[in-house]
């Protein structure tokens, strides 16, 4: 594993109104690390996470993909660096096929023939290849946040970003989303936001507690499920 | 796909295009042609790309005038006729950048299209003083243009196309840009566009530039409304600024939605059926046509809210599982909710 650092923030904030969402986060990710952001409601998870995609535009601060600055470029020329984004809520085209959309998604950069490949492939990968013909908006949750990370994958990317990835999901699903995850994490860097502390607790090795707009804690998995403030900040304590 | 999306256009087309003016009159028939693929355009990008134009008619208006004003200028009407699509081409993706790149969306841009038409209304309106001159052509106010050169026969221009003639040209462009249009949509841009309408935000997540691929989408329905505009001048053989009004606009969506939005065919048989029953309506004097055609908007709606071609489908596919030698052949009853081959 290499340590060179891919993606990285300084002093990354974001203001809407009068309220500081981010307030200087300083983040780094290297290559092929596996990374949980935590943090109660409001720590501003979701909000670096649109950041870093392009959904928003940071107020303050840098962001720094494999060495080019990406703030205010927009989510499809982030995509096109070569990131793939699981967004919280599945978003998904509802009324296309399952192999329909992973196939826009590995078309984009490859010949027919070959994004052809490569929707087989995951859908092989993923033990979805029995849905192909079904519309998304026929499948239940779980199936759809599958479908979902499939769609992701089909973009070839070796970055991902997860946003809440077991939500919804029944204890099995749970268990295939995380040999998915574990799968993936051989090729891609991955950074997924959490709620679930069991299932962070089951994938995660390096964990960034968010609070307030800020890192709180940025330790390993143990030490950060033994750190007094993290415990605080989860039951509403100041810290 | 040649098989399954150029083959049954033909097949369908071809014998329609003699068999209708055994059936109709030629001189109707050719104005439906030409509001069928008017909602042809807005069902292109309406149905497939999702972007909801209110002011389609002003494309149409654009393509009709350019064609007439350029016919009075360079006196013949060939190169007209290719001025009539790329007028209205170039427009929509100059004003369709404006759009999309600023982001606009959904309701914003369907009030933005409609002034955008009803501004070019107000001022070919106002436009008959002399000063309102391009070349040749006096714009002509009110009155329109008249009197321009109409199409003729490309290798003997002594010879207009007129009455079937001109029917017949229409037609063989409606089922041209028919199949261009289902070709198209099979192909990588295509589909892309129909990922678009179903998820912008996936769609950029992918990496897809959508203000891009709706501009362009934008454009290339304005050029085939640019078209049957063109077609419509040839038909009049004059035009009015009411090819801009509010009536024209709202009348395309109808068309769209009786027909079938979602679909390529719908919005041709909803254009054909509509414009057909306006024909007959406007030979009484006993109800307000506009009237009847409101309540079959409503009917339509509430009734067959897919549009009737989409149901006739259903219904097809319906009788064919009833049948019991047939029903190996249906893959799977549960189709899409909108039939997207069609």
């Amino acid at each position: 594993m290499s340590n060179r650092v891919e993606l990285e923030s300084r002093g990354l904030g974001m203001q809407f109104g009068g309220v500081h969402a981010l307030a200087g986060v300083d983040f780094k990710l290297r290559r092929q690390e596996l990374r949980c952001l935590i943090g109660p409601n409001g720590a501003g998870k979701s909000t670096f996470f649109k950041c870093v995609c392009g959904m928003l535009k940071p107020t303050a601060g840098d962001i720094t993909i494999r060495g080019q600055r990406t703030n205010g470029l927009l989510p499809h020329q982030v995509a096109r660096l070569g990131i793939g984004i699981k967004t919280q809520v599945p978003s998904v085209m509802n009324g296309l096929t399952v192999r329909e959309n992973l196939w826009l998604a590995a078309r984009r950069d490859n010949t027919s023939a070959v994004a052809n490949r490569l929707v087989a492939d995951i859908m092989d990968r993923l033990l979805i290849t029995d849905l192909a013909a079904e519309l998304l908006e026929t499948l239940a949750h779980g199936k759809r946040q599958l479908v979902e990370l499939g769609i992701v994958l089909a973009g070839q990317p070796w970055l991902i970003l997860l946003d809440e990835p077991a939500a919804g999901l029944t204890a099995d699903e749970v268990d295939r989303m995380i040999d998915v995850i574990t799968d993936i994490n051989r090729e891609s860097s991955l950074i997924i936001v959490e709620h679930d502390m069991h299932f962070v607790r089951r994938i995660a090795r390096q964990v960034t507690v968010f609070h307030q707009g800020r890192v709180l804690i940025d330790a390993d998995v143990d030490t950060v499920m033994a750190s007094q403030d993290v415990r605080d900040v989860y039951l509403g304590k100041q810290v | 796909m040649f098989a399954r999306d150029v083959l049954p256009a033909l097949i369908i087309g071809v014998p329609a295009m003699f068999v209708l003016p055994m059936l109709f009159d030629a001189y109707t028939l050719t104005v439906l042609t030409a509001y069928a693929l008017l909602a042809l355009s807005l069902g292109f990008i309406w149905g497939f790309a999702g972007i909801l134009c209110f002011g389609q008619a002003a494309f149409f208006g654009l393509g009709a005038y350019s064609f007439a004003i350029a016919a009075l200028n360079m006196g013949s009407a060939w190169g007209p006729f290719f001025i009539a699509i790329l007028v209205p081409a170039v427009f929509a993706a100059v004003f369709g950048a404006l759009l999309f790149y600023g982001r606009l969306s959904d309701v914003y841009l369907a009030v933005v299209t409609l002034v955008m038409t009803l501004i070019l209304f107000k001022f070919m309106n106002s436009s008959a003083g002399e000063i309102y001159k391009l070349g040749d052509a006096r714009l002509g106010g009110y009155n329109g243009i008249p009197g321009f050169e109409t199409l003729t026969i490309p290798w003997d221009p002594g010879e207009y196309l007129y009455d079937e003639s001109l029917f017949y040209f229409a037609f063989g462009l409606l089922v041209l840009v028919y199949i261009l249009l289902r070709v198209l949509l099979k192909m990588p841009f295509g589909r892309a566009l129909v990922g678009i309408r179903e998820n912008e935000q996936r769609a950029e997540l992918m990496g897809y530039d959508i203000r891009l691929m709706k501009t362009i989408a934008f454009s290339i329905g304005a050029a085939i409304a640019g078209l049957a505009g063109c077609l419509f001048a040839n038909w009049a053989e004059i035009v009015t600024p009411a090819l801009f009004s509010l009536g024209q606009s709202a009348e395309i969506i109808i068309w769209v939605i009786v027909g079938g939005a979602g679909t390529l065919l719908g919005p041709v048989v909803g254009a054909a059926i509509l414009g057909y029953t306006k024909f007959l309506l406007g030979q009484q004097s006993l109800i307000d046509n506009t009237f009847v055609l409101g309540v079959i908007l409503i009917l339509a709606v509430l009734l067959l809210p897919q549009g009737i071609f989409p149901s006739l489908v259903r219904l097809w596919h319906w009788l064919l599982a009833r049948l019991p030698s047939a029903a190996p052949l249906r893959r799977r009853s549960g189709r899409s909710r909108r039939d997207k081959d069609v």
